[in-house]
């Protein structure tokens, strides 16, 4: 009713959550995808998917609030938010609801109070909380539901009767109204209802399914298993047919029979009456659940929904099916960004299967290896090795082997080491097929490894390549990509204007379509053709950025390369003391790397030119700042040398500074023993 | 990870409404009982997570928690 009201008012997208949503990029691109159901001229260029988790906030969600100001009034259901236990994807509700326009209202429906800032919001107005007392049903609004709503007939004594018996517990209620619908004598009933001890569900689910035929209570009863259903599914799995009438009817009279679609194709049940239901199908026909559990994974799995097929799989206790169906689905999942997917499909194995079955075991590596975690990561490939004697067929994900799985996985994943990640890389292009889902990041990884091996002609061969193949709707990010390696590696052979074009192209195709934050490459490329061209203040907002985006990537030579050049554009700019931090950050992070290939002489030679550079220049010192070290030598404070000298404090303070700054210090001790090094001051 | 976070404990968990034992099903491997408008489940739980589990179910069926009471726990 809330929704009818409101809808006539300003458009309302509502999304009702489930498990598969807890999940920061499914939860998103269901959001969008409600809010361009009532605003089609919605316009979100890079989808949640392409831009993966951990960017969401940065890429996605500001272009998002941008369009929402455009828009004007508007509304965002958030349904059965208590299922959203995701950090990131709760932590980007908190963010949408601190920087949305004041035009936007966001509406949260949950069983449980939320892990959102709520005091913060609370003080600061922001927050209209209806809670347990105010959603109850008062006697009046119950009678509206019961007399006018259902046209039951009910004396208002006996409306006040059930009120006070649930308690005005909406669900209660309803339980109580769908009750009375076939009972001939409701105020028998009622009296009843209201005279035991018993609670209201367990009364009243009796109740309830006797209202129906036994043809429907079967039905009911059977399909509580489900999440959610539509006729074919019940059809399929109860062993019978015409079961999409049904429930057409059923949702006509039964308030917890929920149409999740405008064509009556797909239902839930309300998640306590389904509970209720399932405790009445094990109470009626034990064991009977399994069965269908058994069916509707099958049925899932041939109509290609795996998150589906695999929940039934598992409360069904077929475990070994399950993990053969997560060994299949999850590359799929993850390179459509849905990282807490597959994490929480795997959470739900039982521990000893997670530790022993070899295809949940390379499922654990990879994701493991996804996140940046190395050393679980390595635990896992250990505990594979150990079991030994892996199968030698293909896998469920389009791996060629087991050992064409993990060379794939230490070549894309060789935490610094540009010669094994080398090696794996060629053993992959043999292990693995073109055809194979893994062949783009098995080509990847290999003309990386060539790069930071110095190897230019073969890597910018391979990249140039990429740049052709791979999902077409992806097509775009390889080549970007590539044609910023490429541009990186004509800037390292002295190509000047083969590198800006080459970073140009790979800029305007993330340009194109909004994704200029999402490729870390890409903005280091551009830098170092902008800094080729001694721009190098414009440069340095580019590398900065790049290694920015790089840093929490956690592969140790991507982010080496791009302190290097970060590090290299400060020590051009003059920036003595902040390329000496970029410098020492560099070199510890190519000293993390294992093998560093070419990085190890590049910072080598950045360290040396650093060096050598003369300083006399900048520690020229201008003849009042000359006066004012002289002071400083002495026993008196910034203001009592201002008062020998007849200047401000403040004046005294920046030449202070400014002397620190050109002898390269920190402190008044350190600028006396530079400049006494340096002759300027004698003892 | 604090020690009463881990390892099995029995539980006592009393809720409003007396409820027929059909529903123990839900509450896998606990006792339950009526007891003079309330129900008694009363059992082991593996762990924090398990006894979560049962308080997430309870709100589910519109139960109104009047006490959960940590009976003994296994050493």
């Amino acid at each position: 009713m809330w929704r009818e009201s409101q809808e006539a008012e300003r458009p309302v997208a509502w999304v009702t959550l489930d498990d598969g949503d807890n999940d920061p990029v499914v939860l998103w691109s269901y959001v969008i995808e409600a809010l361009r159901r009532v605003f089609p001229e919605l316009r979100v260029t890079t989808s949640p998917a392409r831009v993966g988790p951990s960017r969401l906030v940065d890429v996605v969600l500001p272009e998002f609030v941008n369009e929402l100001s455009a828009l004007g009034e508007a509304a965002l259901v958030l349904d059965d938010f208590h299922r959203i236990s995701n950090a990131t994807a709760r932590e980007s509700v908190a963010w949408l609801i601190d920087n949305a326009p004041s035009t936007f209202q966001l509406v949260i429906a949950t069983r449980s109070e939320p892990a959102l800032p709520l005091a913060a919001w609370r003080a600061h107005g922001e927050l209209l909380e209806l809670r347990a007392e105010e959603l109850g049903f008062t006697p009046a609004e119950a009678n509206v539901l019961f007399n006018e709503r259902l046209e039951l007939g009910l004396d208002r004594e006996y409306v006040d009767d059930l009120v006070e018996r649930t308690e005005g517990w909406p669900a209660g209620v309803y339980l109580a109204a769908l009750s009375l619908q076939a009972v001939e004598d409701r105020h028998a009933f009622v009296s009843t209802f209201s005279g035991r001890n018993r609670h209201v569900v367990d009364f009243l689910v009796d109740e309830v399914l006797e209202a129906h035929d036994p043809e429907l209570q079967d039905l009911m009863l059977r399909s509580s298993i489900f999440e959610r259903m539509c006729g074919p599914l019940c059809d399929a799995v109860l062993e019978r047919d015409g079961a999409a009438e049904l429930l057409g009817q059923l949702s006509r009279t039964n308030l917890f029979l929920l149409p999740l679609d405008d064509h009556g194709e797909w239902y839930r049940f309300h998640h306590l009456f389904a509970q209720l239901l399932r405790v009445e199908l094990e109470h009626r026909e034990p064991g009977l659940a399994t069965t269908l559990h058994h069916r509707a994974c099958a049925w899932y799995r041939d109509h290609g929904s795996v998150d589906e097929a695999m929940k039934h799989a598992l409360e069904a206790g077929a475990f070994g099916e399950a993990a053969e169906l997560i060994a299949g689905a999850w590359i799929h999942a993850v390179n459509a960004g849905r990282h807490a997917t597959v994490q929480a499909w795997l959470r739900r194995f039982p521990a000893d299967l997670l530790r022993e079955d070899p295809l949940l075991l390379l499922v654990q590596a990879w994701m493991h290896s996804v996140f940046g975690d190395r050393d679980e990561a390595a635990a896992k490939i250990a505990a594979l090795e150990r079991i030994g004697n892996l199968d030698q067929g293909p896998l469920p994900d389009g791996s060629t082997s087991f050992a064409a799985s993990l060379a794939t996985l230490r070549a894309a994943y060789s935490w610094g080491d540009a010669g094994a990640g080398y090696d794996n890389a060629l053993l992959a292009t043999k292990l693995q097929r073109p055809e194979s889902p893994f062949w783009t990041r098995v080509c990847w990884a290999l003309a990386k490894c060539c790069y930071y091996r110095g190897r230019l002609d073969e890597a910018d061969r391979l990249f140039g390549e990429l740049a052709e193949v791979g999902p077409r709707e992806e097509r775009w990010v390889l080549a970007a990509s590539a044609f910023a390696y490429r541009s990186l590696i004509a800037g390292d052979r002295g190509k000047v204007d083969e590198q800006f074009l080459l970073a140009e192209e790979a800029a305007g195709l993330t340009r194109d379509r909004g994704a200029q934050e999402l490729l870390g490459e890409v903005r280091l490329a551009t830098g170092a053709s902008i800094a080729a061209r001694a721009e190098l203040n414009h440069a340095l907002q580019h590398v900065t950025h790049g290694v920015a985006v790089l840093r929490p990537l956690g592969r140790p030579l991507d982010l080496a390369n791009a302190l290097i050049r970060r590090a290299a554009v400060l020590e051009g700019l003059g920036r003595r003391r902040a390329a000496a931090v970029a410098i020492r950050e560099a070199r510890a992070a190519v000293d993390s790397c294992p093998d560093p290939g070419v990085l190890r002489e590049r910072i080598e030679a950045l360290e040396q030119s650093a060096q050598a550079r003369p300083r006399r220049q900048e520690t020229k010192l201008t003849n009042r700042e000359l006066v004012v070290l002289r002071m400083l030598k002495g026993p008196l404070s910034e203001r009592d040398i201002g008062r020998e000298l007849y200047l401000s404090h403040n004046t005294v303070h920046s030449h202070t500074r400014s002397i620190y700054r050109k002898l390269g210090v920190s402190s008044r001790a350190e600028a006396l023993q530079r400049a006494l090094a340096l002759g300027l001051l004698k003892l | 990870m604090q020690r009463g976070a881990v390892g099995s404990a029995t539980y006592r968990i009393i809720v409003r409404g007396e409820l027929d034992s059909r529903f123990a099903c839900l509450f896998d491997g606990m006792q339950m009982k009526g007891d003079e408008g309330t129900t008694v489940l009363c059992g082991t739980v593996i762990d924090q997570a398990q006894l979560h589990g049962y308080i997430a179910r309870c709100e589910e069926l519109g139960l109104e928690l009047l006490s959960v009471e940590q009976v003994s726990r296994a050493e």
